[in-house]
């Protein structure tokens, strides 16, 4: 693909200017007349009976307008996945968790809504709790939900090809256990929502969410109005990273208060309470055994995970099985048998992150092969390679390598990062460490059972012909996206970038499933692409028609019609369009018919130029069990090389050179390619060295603030090499596909790697603090 | 009861990984008396007032949910009328406030985590050692001792 006008160049994003003089405007700038505030009354507790709710008191405090319990919202469950609706609004008999929602209260200040929930009087018989895996699967636990015996949620048993049969084949067999921490995503911008129901019965809700689709299914199911009668808009957002993935009690608390007052309510999580309702990275144990032949082939994997899922389902569904579908690449594996237990405890749900369910599960199996090449003698990069996969091929769970520069992107960050000359050459306390990972181009399937198209886009020609705008549910939300489909829009009708205007975010505009699992520039890019060749040939058709000239002769680029044939004489064209421009003041200078001209001729032909375009993946996957979960239309894969120091003294880690290499297909942006290659660094890295959510025996959780709760920041990050690998995805629109979240998966084994070059210790717990270091290497000193 | 063997260090930090790890450092140079570690702040406490003596060595965490380590030596001053001076503060980093909540509460030692475990003996030994040369004196002068004990 080297044609192209826009794409797969360095373009500035449509977003930039609003962002840079702070014209941005977030959920939380919002202000809509008559509008009251809420607030959400949270359990106390990690688990207890709720014995009774007495609101009368806070229903009598002036300035409040409503009062929400279970009896108002009814007892709908919900949740992500339709195979485990395990949550209601409110909490009816018990809570179960410390900050499970019991009461929501609309007043016409903050101050008052705040004090009226201190008016709520709810008796509870406080139960025990368990805040542990282990303590939620022990023998005669008490039990989060009674339909869920032993406090499983949910458990997968997959095995392909023959596992025990395989590891009698193997000249070397190594288990290892593996420990991460719970996580918050830390995004700058608390969730926020206002909701409006009017008096003709429409919902209008505006919210910060990933998912404006997703929301409006679910608050429409939960408050029982029509699909059609809600309408999400998703405004400018900070940062999403997974957990913003779903509908919130906020937004159907907003949402059901406004259907009681007949007013505008406007709901805000408070950063402590962003940490209780979490959603975030799942704490995952894994152990996993691996077998190899001497000469480094691998055999054969077995892998078991437990997750602490907290106290609701939310997407666990799907994380317990990525955490064992991601293993099946990107190295040629042809026996893997995974069994996973997702487990319910008295704390906040966890969910989806970016790298969903696979994080984990890459830095347990990346360091552990790290240690098989050691023990073999074989440089970790010859060992990768080795068994590295390539184009074509399919994995043992049936994942389809359509395209794959797995291999050119272990080679580049093995060039770029020097690693020949500091691969057992650095002196102690200095380390370097590779990794690798693959991730998938959009999840296969929706979450909830059906044949919908997951991207319709519509492209609307402006009156004059000359703005684009590119109508589109999809979430831009900051990493890019509205960018891409300006440039997929302006490349595939021949327009130029700046007169591609993108509005997005808006479930009465199109469908759009939403920005997750790295979907957008695959799926909504399809959708983009083909509204845009619809519109360029309802242009070009009225064009032909009245220069009875043939359309497969004629062609658009950076805004001007071309023909490829002879002489055009198009001035009673031009003569039209200036005299419909009478009085503007940009008239056509040029010798060229450009596309505005025709696009405002094919107006007055036809009307309003509307194109539209969708996309569904094909049917994807395997025959088994859960075989869904992990298809997509397509992979992108990253290696990397970490350098490290570790001060042997304290234990502290300090990273100082990332290479990273990643297959994006074609990149559309060059810019926002490397832009969420460094974001999925700079997660990476916190999550190795410092991320941890911690709770005390009753389940408070001790750092629900950003003081607290240690994130990298720029002081953090270490000098980065992005490398862009292009391959062509045939599934891809122009053979583009993922990088948002692919980046993430080989930073946390990179650096495990790379500490134990440092240190010749390996931790298998996460994250790499100083404290957990120095004993670690206390340990090795004594043994 | 002899004073250096009551010479027990208290570390209280909400993170388990840093009581663990300040623990280990401190047992591995310090022979005065048992260390004893809290991720707990309201258990600490409870610990040190049911305490037969008044003193100890104290190493404590700056923030540890909504209490910090100035109010848990104040909840203990009046068991421990030396405990500001016996404490050792640890922060992730020390600010201006933090360094200015140290001066006002008579605290003179305040370490920047990561621990560097040089020092921190230092200022545990700097701590200890006020009570080293006070017993010293007691043993070899006995009308300093008995003085002492006069104002006991």
């Amino acid at each position: 693909m080297n044609e192209c006008a826009v794409l797969n160049k360095r373009l500035p994003r449509v977003d930039a200017p609003d962002k840079a003089r702070g014209r941005a405007a977030y959920v939380d700038d919002m202000r809509l007349p008559a509008m009251l505030y809420g607030a959400i009354l949270q359990s106390p507790f990690a688990h207890a009976k709720i014995l009774n709710i007495d609101t009368s008191a806070a229903k009598k405090l002036p300035g409040v307008k409503a009062v929400v319990t279970a009896q108002d919202a009814g007892l709908v469950k919900y949740g992500v996945s339709p195979a485990r609706y395990d949550e209601t609004l409110y909490c009816h008999q018990k809570v179960r968790y410390l900050g499970d929602e019991i009461a929501a209260v609309a007043a016409v200040d903050l101050e008052t809504a705040l004090e009226a929930l201190g008016l709520i009087n709810v008796e509870y018989e406080e139960l025990p709790a368990v805040l542990t895996v282990e303590d939620a699967l022990a023998e005669g636990a008490p039990l989060l939900h009674e339909e869920f015996p032993g406090n499983l949620c949910a458990e997968v048993h997959q095995e392909f090809g023959n596992v025990e049969e395989a590891f009698k084949e193997c000249d070397l067999i190594r288990t290892d256990r593996f420990v991460n921490k719970r996580q918050d995503a830390a995004f700058l911008e608390p969730h926020v929502c206002i909701a409006d129901y009017d008096s003709s019965g429409y919902l209008t809700l505006h919210t910060s969410t990933q998912v404006p689709h997703y929301v409006m299914r679910t608050v429409a199911m939960v408050l029982g109005i029509p699909v059609g009668k809600v309408r999400v808009v998703k405004p400018y957002v900070g940062g999403g990273f997974g957990p913003k993935c779903e509908a919130t009690p906020l937004e159907m608390s907003a949402s059901l208060l406004s259907m009681k007052t007949g007013r505008p309510v406007k709901m805000n999580y408070s950063r402590e309470q962003v940490f209780l309702h979490s959603r975030a990275r799942h704490q995952f144990i894994h152990e996993m055994t691996t077998g190899v032949k001497k000469d480094g082939t691998l055999v054969a994997l077995k892998n078991t995970c437990h997750l602490d899922g907290g106290a609701y389902t939310s997407f666990g569904i799907a994380t317990v099985y990525y955490a064992g579908s991601l293993l099946g690449g990107p190295y040629r594996l042809p026996n893997m048998k995974y069994d996973g237990y997702r487990v319910y405890t008295n704390k906040p749900a966890c969910g989806a992150q970016r790298g969903h369910g696979g994080v984990a599960a890459r830095a347990a199996w990346e360091q552990q092969l790290d240690a098989i090449a050691e023990e073999l003698g074989m440089d970790p990069v010859d060992f990768r390679l080795k068994n590295i996969m390539r184009t074509g091929d399919v994995t043992c769970n049936a994942l389809d390598m359509s395209s794959l520069g797995m291999k050119e992107c272990v080679e580049a960050v093995k060039e770029r990062s020097d690693w020949v000359h500091k691969k057992g050459k650095l002196p102690r306390g200095k380390g370097i460490g590779i990794a690798c990972g693959f991730f998938v181009s959009g999840a296969g399937y929706p979450i909830y059972r059906s044949d919908t198209y997951h991207s319709t886009v519509v492209i609307k020609l402006s009156e004059d012909g000359g703005t684009i705008n590119v109508l589109t549910g999809s979430a831009e939300i900051g990493q890019g996206s509205d960018t891409t489909m300006a440039m997929i829009a302006a490349e595939a009708l021949g327009v130029r970038y700046e007169d591609v205007r993108v509005i997005s975010g808006d479930t009465d505009l199109s469908v759009d499933l939403g920005a997750y699992s790295s979907r957008q520039t695959l799926m909504t890019g399809h959708a983009t692409k083909e509204a845009a060749e619809d519109v360029r040939k309802q242009v070009l058709e009225v064009l032909s028609r009245r220069l009875d000239y043939p359309v497969d002769a004629m062609d658009i680029k950076k805004g001007l019609i071309s023909f490829k044939e002879g002489t055009v004489d198009f001035s009673e064209i031009r003569r039209q369009y200036i005299k419909e421009h009478r009085g503007w003041t940009d008239p056509p200078a040029d010798d060229k018919l450009s596309f505005k001209e025709a696009a405002r001729i094919a107006y007055l032909e036809m009307g309003t130029i509307v194109g539209t375009g969708k996309y569904k993946p094909p049917k994807l996957g395997g025959a088994y069990k859960g075989a869904a979960v992990g298809t997509s239309p397509a992979y992108g894969c990253s290696a990397q090389v970490v350098e490290v120091t570790v001060d042997l003294e304290t234990g502290k880690v300090t990273v100082d050179n990332m290479t990273d290499a990643h297959d994006c297909g074609f990149a559309i942006n060059k810019n926002s390619v490397e832009g969420q290659m460094e974001g999925s660094l700079s997660m990476g890295l916190g999550e190795a060295l410092m991320e941890e959510v911690k709770f005390d025996r009753k389940g408070r959780i001790l750092n629900a603030n950003l003081a607290e709760y240690k994130i990298a920041t720029a002081l953090d990050m270490p000098n980065i090499k992005t490398i862009i690998v292009e391959s062509h995805e045939p599934n891809g629109p122009y053979g583009a596909k993922e990088v948002g979240e692919g980046a993430i998966m080989p930073t946390i084994p990179a650096i495990l790697n790379a500490v134990y070059d440092a240190t010749g210790v390996r931790i298998n717990e996460l994250p790499l603090t100083p404290e957990r270091v120095y004993l670690a290497l206390k340990k090795k000193e004594e043994t | 009861m002899n004073m250096a063997e009551s010479m027990d260090v208290i570390v209280v930090d909400d993170d388990p990984g840093v009581c663990e790890a300040v623990s280990e450092i401190v047992r591995s140079f310090y022979a005065w008396g048992e260390v004893y570690a809290f991720t707990d702040f309201d258990e600490a406490i409870s610990f040190c007032l049911k305490r037969q003596t008044g003193v100890a060595i104290f190493i404590l965490d700056v923030f540890m949910g909504e209490k910090t380590g100035f109010t848990f030596l104040d909840e203990i001053e009046e068991k421990f009328p030396m405990a500001h001076e016996d404490a050792i503060i640890m922060t992730g980093y020390a600010s201006d406030e933090v360094v200015n909540m140290c001066i006002a509460s008579e605290i003179g030692h305040l370490l920047e985590k990561p621990i560097r475990p040089y020092a921190l003996q230092l200022a545990v030994r700097a701590i200890v050692s006020k009570y080293i040369k006070f017993a010293k004196r007691l043993l070899r002068d006995p009308g300093f001792a008995e003085n002492a004990l006069l104002h006991l």
